[in-house]
């Protein structure tokens, strides 16, 4: 089949499992207004939450990827079905509402929702299209390949295309590659076609998700100002001025899990932060959780910035509120980063270290 | 872009500012919105802006503030990761609510369309962004170029070996493993890493026979010296490295051809030799 038309049915496939594992948390009774963007956003999260929790046992069990496969075919399967019997009358709701904001009151209206359209499919296409050769896709784009090429979770070094001899603690807590190489595998695609052109686009859609919430925060209702502010969001990641921006990653570097820590999980858990500034529901507080325990599995450098953004935050609703329980939330949500966090320090002390063969 | 705190002092967070971040017009708009934040609580309209203004006040005291961070990030070892906590500033969003804040309140349409050309062009317009250096296309959707594809092509066809083993141009190791890792690297990115720091001299003594034997592959290919015939052919040999790819530009073609190598095929940039005698 050709590669292009297998890369739009993989991509087809991650929305519709992110659309589903989302709506576990987003469609039920009691949390608030449906979207389908954060509905994405928080299935993305959760899906790699999942996958992480069954990934970390099958590799340190040095188990073959071909088994990790099948399990999650089934694993995922199963959890879409279940959401699709469990949300099909909330998803027509959605469907229906989104449909009808999509077609607009006015042709005004109806013209800046094509306006913003247009603004993402010029970022897709962008980053799909540029080429770009940093140093470290030779580590993160060829721990794919060596995985799906020796049927083996993160047990082969990329930089030198020979076995570990203990586990990279630092990297493969984070399962987010290991996610490219189940695909890879499950579809025949190859890991240099997922990770550069796929995960690429996905990742460019959840950003421009994340501006489209944060606009539907900052300016309800209004579709110029939805569309303006991806606009200049477009804008800004493109004249960024250094290689090293979260704007830079999410361009030059998408398919590394630094471009998703800087670019989608920065604004993000700043996203749940703002909205819990103005009202803490039960939904707020599910999506930093799913996002600061998510972030962790798709990069490691999650491990340092989820508890930094959140002890602070713990420490300034604090301070406005007075109510302990937002330490304790707050805290709760740390918890996957600390656990990751102190793995990696106690590999760094020689303390723990785990060996890629019996 | 090597940073540490033990080099920079207190200037570390200042100085990981300016590199990774970048100078001018994104703090100024950055700056800006903050000071709109400032306004909007102090007319009591901000729902979340007091909430926000809390947290980058408390980022500045904490995270940026070098008198802690230094001190925190020398002990952890962090220089290198510490640029990562700059990207807890939301630039992009903050920019962007500022831009389109300050368009809803002007009533009159040609003042809006204004106020986005003139905000936009400065954000596009100070020559130094990644745009205004220029990018380049992918040759392919597999995003390395053609070249790389027809030099992988090129050896399978002619090896019997499903895993034939190649010395190659530093340019193809960085992509090869993540194209086609059936390639076996004779000097994989690691080993060349480590081979650029070791002198030229005394490693004959220090060196297990596989690291010796990947250093004189490594001083004839990187360094371009022409070592004793029987030491190149003997590592080749040892490592069991049928193919050898380097650029045309490459100086010292005849001594290669004196080794026991032999042309095999070429691309518009690299050439691509054998051993003589090899499987293929």
């Amino acid at each position: 089949m050709d590669n292009w038309i297998k890369s739009m049915i993989v991509l087809c496939t991650y929305f519709i499992l992110f659309f589903s594992f989302g709506s576990l948390i987003t469609c039920r009774k009691d949390r608030g207004g449906k979207s389908v963007g954060l509905t994405v956003l928080i299935g993305f999260f959760l899906y790699h939450i999942i996958f992480q929790i069954i990934t970390i046992p099958l590799m340190f069990a040095l188990q073959p990827l071909s088994r990790l496969t099948l399990l999650w075919t089934v694993l995922a399967l199963g959890i879409v079905l279940f959401s699709v019997w469990k949300n099909h009358k909330v998803w027509g709701r959605i469907f229906r509402d989104l449909w009808r904001n999509v077609c607009g009151k006015t042709v005004y209206e109806r013209l800046w929702r094509l306006a913003a359209v247009a603004i993402v499919l010029a970022n897709v296409l962008a980053v799909s299209l540029i080429y770009s050769s940093y140093w470290d896709a030779t580590y993160y784009v060829g721990s794919v390949s060596y995985s799906v090429y020796h049927n083996t979770i993160n047990t082969i070094n990329p930089l030198l295309g020979a076995a570990f001899e203990t586990f990279d603690l630092k990297h493969c807590l984070a399962t987010y590659h290991m996610n490219d190489a189940v695909f890879c595998q499950l579809f025949s695609l190859h890991p240099l076609i997922e990770t550069k052109t796929v995960m690429v686009i996905v990742v460019t859609i959840l950003l421009n998700l994340i501006y489209s919430c944060f606009a539907d925060f900052f300016f309800p209702g209004n579709p110029r100002a939805k569309a303006l502010f991806l606009g200049f969001g477009f804008l800004i990641n493109l004249c960024t001025f250094s290689d090293y921006t979260s704007s830079a990653f999410v361009l030059l570097r998408t398919y590394e899990g630094k471009a998703i820590a800087g670019a989608v999980v920065a604004p993000f858990l700043f996203y749940w932060f703002i909205r819990l500034f103005r009202s803490a529901g039960k939904i707020e507080w599910e999506g930093l959780f799913i996002v600061s325990w998510g972030a962790v599995a798709v990069s490691s450098s999650a491990m340092f910035l989820v508890p930094a953004a959140l002890g602070i935050f713990a420490v300034v609703q604090w301070v406005r509120t007075r109510h302990f329980r937002v330490v304790l939330c707050s805290m709760a949500c740390m918890v996957p980063a600390g656990v990751v966090l102190a793995c990696y320090l106690l590999n760094r002390l020689g303390l723990l270290y785990i060996y890629t063969s019996r | 872009m090597n940073i540490q705190v033990s080099e920079w002092g207190w200037e570390f967070v200042a100085e990981c500012f300016r590199r990774f971040q970048g100078e001018g017009v994104f703090y100024l708009f950055f700056a800006a919105a903050l000071l709109y934040m400032v306004f909007l609580t102090w007319r009591r309209q901000g729902q979340w802006e007091k909430g926000a203004l809390g947290y980058f006040l408390l980022l500045a005291l904490t995270v940026y503030n070098p008198l802690l961070i230094t001190k925190i990030v020398d002990v952890l070892d962090m220089d290198d990761e510490y640029y990562r906590f700059i990207w807890l500033l939301p630039f992009t969003v903050l920019i962007s609510w500022l831009a389109v804040s300050l368009e809803e309140k002007i009533k009159h349409r040609w003042g809006r369309a204004v106020l986005i050309v003139c905000m936009a062009a400065l954000l596009a317009f100070p020559g130094k962004s990644i745009l205004a250096r220029g990018l380049t296309m992918a040759e392919n959707l597999y995003k390395v170029p053609d070249e790389l594809i027809e030099i992988s092509e090129l050896i399978h066809e002619d090896s019997e070996d499903a895993e034939p083993r190649a010395a190659m141009d530093f340019d193809l190791i960085v992509l090869m493993g993540q194209y086609d890792p059936s390639i076996q690297l004779a000097l994989a990115y690691s080993d060349i890493s480590y081979m650029e720091s070791q002198a030229d001299t005394d490693y004959k003594d220090r060196f297990p026979p596989n690291m010796l034997s990947q250093m004189h592959i490594y001083q004839v290919l990187y360094r371009e010296k022409e070592i004793e015939g029987a030491e190149f052919q003997g590592a080749l040999s040892y490592l069991d490295t049928d193919y050898v790819v380097v650029k045309k530009t490459y100086p010292n073609m005849p001594y290669l051809y004196s080794q026991g190598l032999t042309w095999m095929a070429e691309t518009d940039t690299y050439v691509i030799l054998k051993l003589e005698g090899a499987s293929g």
